[in-house]
């Protein structure tokens, strides 16, 4: 569930010449000083869980593991 | 910006997730109408099948998969749900604007309405292409 103010992808990653599809599925973790590996682990236990639940609502994870090459469709922009 | 409590309870218990077949499978079923809309770079792909009685033309049953965020999800649900016992043209009736009542989506999720609407348009769509007496189509039997 991305939730930012703008729904354009990350400039910084479209920068770095990231297609459009990959830089919606990002995700940017910041660290800071007083973070604790027991937080690290908590986050990272939360984000397997949710990109599971993701996984098994997506068409495009269904096609991925069907082989079909998504990048082949004719998708209409909008 | 925060979801409204119907667009959490959509994402956190999804209505009808899944389809009635592989895309292969799916493509031969005259039975079977599949809505495919979105694209991958504006981050919403949204994947809708309905399950038609060939003899009633009732929309039996409705299956989505959907990327996308929490609204994308919480409208591929609830358009399911709305299209189980309706007729295709009772279908073709529901507007994005419902979708955006019902859900209380703020004015930068509403695409998202659009794009369930489109969905439900082009299930339809290709059921009575597969179905249309003018183009008839060799069904594929397994």
């Amino acid at each position: 569930m991305h939730q930012r103010a703008s729904l354009e992808p990350s400039y910084v990653l479209k920068g770095l010449g990231i297609g459009d599809d990959l830089a919606h599925s990002s995700l940017r973790l910041s660290l800071g000083r007083w973070t604790t590996e027991e937080e690290v682990e908590f986050a990272g236990a939360k984000i397997i869980e949710a990109v599971r639940k993701l996984r098994s609502l997506s068409p495009l994870y269904d096609m991925h593991q069907e082989g079909i090459d998504i990048t082949k469709i004719e998708w209409q922009a909008h | 910006m925060a979801y409204s409590d119907k667009v959490v309870d959509h994402y956190e218990n999804p209505r009808n997730v899944g389809n009635f077949g592989s895309t292969g499978e799916v493509k031969g079923r005259k039975d079977v109408g599949v809505g495919l809309v979105g694209a991958p770079e504006c981050g919403d792909v949204m994947q809708l099948q309905i399950k038609v009685n060939q003899d009633t033309g009732v929309i039996e049953d409705a299956k989505f998969k959907c990327f996308g965020c929490g609204s994308a999800i919480a409208s591929s649900s609830l358009a399911t749900e709305w299209l189980k016992g309706r007729t295709l043209d009772e279908g073709l009736s529901i507007r994005n604007t419902e979708i955006v009542e019902e859900l209380s989506l703020p004015p930068v999720k509403i695409h998202c309405s659009v794009l369930a609407e489109d969905a439900i348009k082009a299930a339809i769509a290709d059921y009575k292409a597969k179905n249309s007496t003018e183009a008839p189509q060799t069904a594929a039997k397994a």
